[in-house]
């Protein structure tokens, strides 16, 4: 045939031979090793949140050590130093541990569904649902208590939920599957909508009312007990189950949909559990810490830069460096200005801003 | 191994195929040509289980495309898009070990005989001195063939020596359309060698007749969603062929060193001639 003629008079990139080629192999082998690289990056963030975690309670008005707060020969009813770590400000550190990590890997998983490495927990209208569900709650003082649980933390995350609901109607009502751009734009006009609302209604609201909603808009971690994040626990429990099912397929999905199927992924079951996943983790963390900025872009592109942009790893290393990151911002937002307390969010921004444009700038 | 039989489709109510039937056996490589919006990708498309045709069948080695896991379908065939965009940044490396997801469970890690495979479909594109560079920083043509690398990993490794009985099909959707000169030649040597060698089938849509002319073997025409003509591409491509698939005069012939067809369109089909053509 005419073509093969012509293959075999042309100069071909050379092969090479065999032995070279298992010799490449295996050294690609030992360095590539997914397992190893999952393991360092999980042990180098996890400890750093471990850390954040232990050590944000022994900071504060009430100075305490740890070695009296793990003193076992004292009983807890007696030991000033481990009521103080264990009631008063290790459910802080949690639940900013919690916000954090859930904050962090949303955005991971937003990032991969939209395509769109500026997509946010946020971007999808999801905080504005929460925010004005909590706006209307704070403000007409609707008695929606259950189970022990304040109202506002409920009506967010109705809020946060019914606005997902909404965006992902818009998106597969005319479509075969799941319209990405739909979904980005459905998600962005709705967060403009729910915005004017909310700056309506507190236009129209009394002082203090408005106070308490723009502090709530602000972000917060004053968390006091256990049981707001043992209420938020189910769903960023659920959310993280489905996490784990995700970080292959959307590997693939960043090639693009046509790409992705053709290699056997099932791409509108990937998008669904995606969608619903990170909305429900960033629900939950918004009704626990309130619209917590940041976290959800900076996280994920400071991993990546890091560990590379393989999902098996970026998303395990997000959520542990997202808790470090916010447990430790929370910190400096009770201290700073103490006895002032600084909205976290405020400090998340002040402090990750400069340090991610630097990271961009020193790489390029 | 391919069977496609009278297949229509539509989007929503535009017609966008009609009455198309094609037949691959293992090793083919067939060319789909037609100017934009005849349904080449379309077509590609539907071989490739991404649409479900509205009328007709389309069968894999003897199966209903709709009735294959999509995994089974995805160790059997594989699509090479026209430009590959990646969101963010993986190691050509990665790329080429995506290709291995049909032969993994959810939560399985590519261990080393799937690197094995991903690092031989690097060498047998070239692409294998780049394994560790990041996808983004590639010129065209090397996305092109860490690509088709990445495709290739989906199918089961060539044995040393005999022939395989496991079928591969690769289906390439203008794969040479954002590419220079130069890396249309690389895409189509490596495409020819991986037939040879491999005994890779192919189908390869396109709007380049030269490109078309010299890879394949036979060509389907097609043209508003209708097939013109099918054969051998030397019975079908000729200047009354293209006159009636893009409305451009042109001079078809063997050219003594090239070795294949080439085709020099010259001028816009006589506009007078093809007015008398609409209003018959």
């Amino acid at each position: 045939m005419t073509h093969d003629r012509l293959a075999a008079g042309r100069t071909l990139a050379p092969t090479a031979p065999p032995a070279r080629k298992e010799g490449v192999s295996s050294r690609t082998n030992a360095r590539w090793s997914l397992r190893r690289r999952l393991a360092v990056a999980v042990a180098a963030f996890g400890s750093l949140a471990v850390l954040a975690i232990v050590v944000a309670p022994l900071i504060g008005p009430t100075p305490i050590a740890l070695g009296r707060v793990f003193d076992r020969s004292v009983p807890f009813a007696d030991n000033v130093d481990a009521q103080i770590f264990f009631i008063a400000r290790l459910p802080r550190a949690l639940a900013g541990a919690v916000v954090g990590a859930s904050l962090a890997v949303a955005g991971v998983v937003f990032q991969a569904l939209l395509r769109n490495p500026l997509a946010t927990p946020f971007t999808l209208g999801v905080s504005a649902g929460a925010s004005l569900g909590a706006m209307l709650v704070i403000t007409f003082g609707v008695p929606l208590a259950l189970g022990g649980v304040p109202a506002v933390p409920i009506a967010s995350l109705f809020g946060s939920l019914g606005a997902a609901g909404i965006v992902y109607a818009m998106a597969t009502l005319r479509h075969r599957g799941l319209s990405t751009t739909v979904l980005l734009l459905a998600g962005v006009t709705l967060n403009s909508f729910f915005s004017a609302i909310i700056m309506f209604v507190q236009y129209s609201g009394d002082f203090a009312q408005t106070f308490q909603t723009v502090r709530w808009l602000m972000g917060n971690l004053d968390v006091s007990g256990f049981q707001p994040i043992a209420a938020a626990l189910p769903l960023t429990g659920a959310a993280f189950v489905m996490f784990a099912t995700l970080p292959r397929a959307l590997n693939l999905l960043t090639l693009g949909g046509d790409s992705a199927a053709s290699r056997g992924v099932d791409v509108l079951r990937t998008q669904r559990v995606a969608f619903l996943s990170a909305s429900l983790a960033t629900g939950a963390a918004v009704s626990l810490g309130g619209p917590i900025g940041f976290i959800g872009i900076v996280i994920p592109h400071l991993v990546r830069l890091l560990v590379g942009a393989d999902h098996r790893i970026v998303m395990p290393a997000s959520a542990c460096l997202g808790a470090a990151f916010l447990v430790t911002c929370d910190v400096a937002a009770r201290t700073v200005m103490a006895p002032l307390e600084l909205p976290v969010g405020v400090i998340t921004a002040l402090t990750g801003g400069p340090f991610f444009l630097w990271l961009l700038v020193r790489r390029r | 191994m391919l069977r496609v039989a009278d297949v229509a489709f539509a989007y929503g109510r535009q017609p966008a195929l009609r009455d198309v039937s094609l037949d691959l056996a293992p090793g083919d490589l067939v060319g789909i040509l037609g100017p934009n919006g005849s349904g080449k990708t379309t077509l590609l498309r539907l071989i490739g289980g991404l649409l479900r045709p509205s009328a007709g069948r389309i069968e894999l080695d003897g199966c209903d495309l709709g009735a294959l896991p999509r995994t089974e379908l995805a160790r059997r065939m594989a699509i090479v898009p026209q430009e590959t965009q990646l969101a963010f940044d993986y190691s050509v490396l990665e790329i080429a070990l995506m290709g291995r997801y049909p032969h993994l469970s959810t939560l399985q890690v590519e261990g080393p005989a799937d690197i094995a495979i991903a690092c031989a479909a690097l060498a047998q594109t070239g692409t294998a001195s780049l394994a560790d560079r990041s996808f983004m920083t590639l010129s065209g043509g090397e996305k092109q063939r860490v690509v088709i690398a990445s495709a290739l990993a989906q199918f089961e490794p060539p044995t040393e020596g005999q022939r395989r009985d496991v079928h591969e099909l690769l289906l390439l959707d203008e794969p040479t359309a954002s590419l220079d000169l130069r890396y249309q030649l690389d895409v189509a040597a490596t495409l020819r060698r991986l037939n040879a060698e491999r005994g890779t089938a192919m189908v390869v849509s396109t709007h380049d007749l030269n490109f078309a002319a010299s890879l394949c073997d036979r060509v389907v025409l097609l043209r508003e969603g209708r097939i013109l003509a099918a054969g051998a591409i030397r019975d079908v491509l000729h200047a009354d062929s293209v006159r009636a698939l893009y409305d451009v005069e042109a001079v078809v012939e063997d050219h003594p060193m090239v070795g294949h067809l080439t085709v020099v369109p010259f001028a816009r089909r006589n506009v007078a001639s093809s007015m008398n053509d609409d209003t018959r």
